[in-house]
């Protein structure tokens, strides 16, 4: 399968099926979505680039490593501060504090769509030209 | 690190674009290590080299 298919597959997922599939089944759970909004949006930042060289890689690793802490430290702050959830057995039975906890699948959702934004910004500021005389650039 | 990619590239009159197709990476790559954003990997470097046949010290200096 072609990069920008699994691009596009990914993003028909996250954009199409899992509301959709939401909305058409009775008592469709945000569980059973955000499952099909994780795997569509891990298609989406794993595919390949047009140009997919060092430059990427690299860029595409930083935010995913960027993104992880900033969503895990987040899962960390609403389930165990906010919503007081140290009993490691409530995480099982559904926390019973303000905000609802952060599922596994939601970590996964919130550290996809950070690095998704992070790489892509970089990527922006990389394609910025400087304001240096003599920058040919097409 | 700095380089001397901008003065190169522009010595030969050749846009990002066509350093970039040439050195089988994207224009925003190119644009990175000219702006000094980014220190392209060995391989890479020796391209670069090879390309502008220069050593890799004339174009990337330490700081």
């Amino acid at each position: 399968m072609s990069s920008a298919t699994t691009k596009r597959l990914g993003a028909a997922i996250v954009l199409v099926l899992a509301p959709v599939l939401h909305v058409a089944i009775p008592g469709a759970s945000w569980i059973r979505t955000s499952a099909a909004v994780a795997a569509g949006l891990m298609m989406i930042f794993f595919s390949r680039e047009r140009i997919h060289d060092e430059r990427v890689q690299d860029l595409k690793l930083k935010a995913l490593s960027a993104a992880f802490s900033v969503s895990f430290t987040l899962t960390l702050i609403v389930n165990w501060f906010l919503n007081r959830d140290f009993h490691p057995g409530r995480d099982f039975d559904g926390a019973t504090g303000v905000l609802r906890s952060i599922s596994a699948f939601d970590l996964i959702v919130l550290t996809m769509v950070v690095a998704l934004a992070l790489f892509h910004y970089w990527r922006f500021q990389d394609a910025a030209p400087s304001a240096e005389p003599g920058d040919v650039s097409a | 690190m700095t380089n001397r990619l901008r003065e190169l590239r522009t010595s030969k009159a050749w846009s990002q674009g066509e350093l970039a197709s040439r050195l089988g990476v994207s224009r925003q790559t190119i644009n990175a290590i000219e702006t000094g954003k980014y220190d392209p990997s060995l391989p890479l470097a020796f391209s670069i080299a090879r390309l502008f046949g220069r050593s890799i010290e004339e174009i990337f200096q330490d700081r």
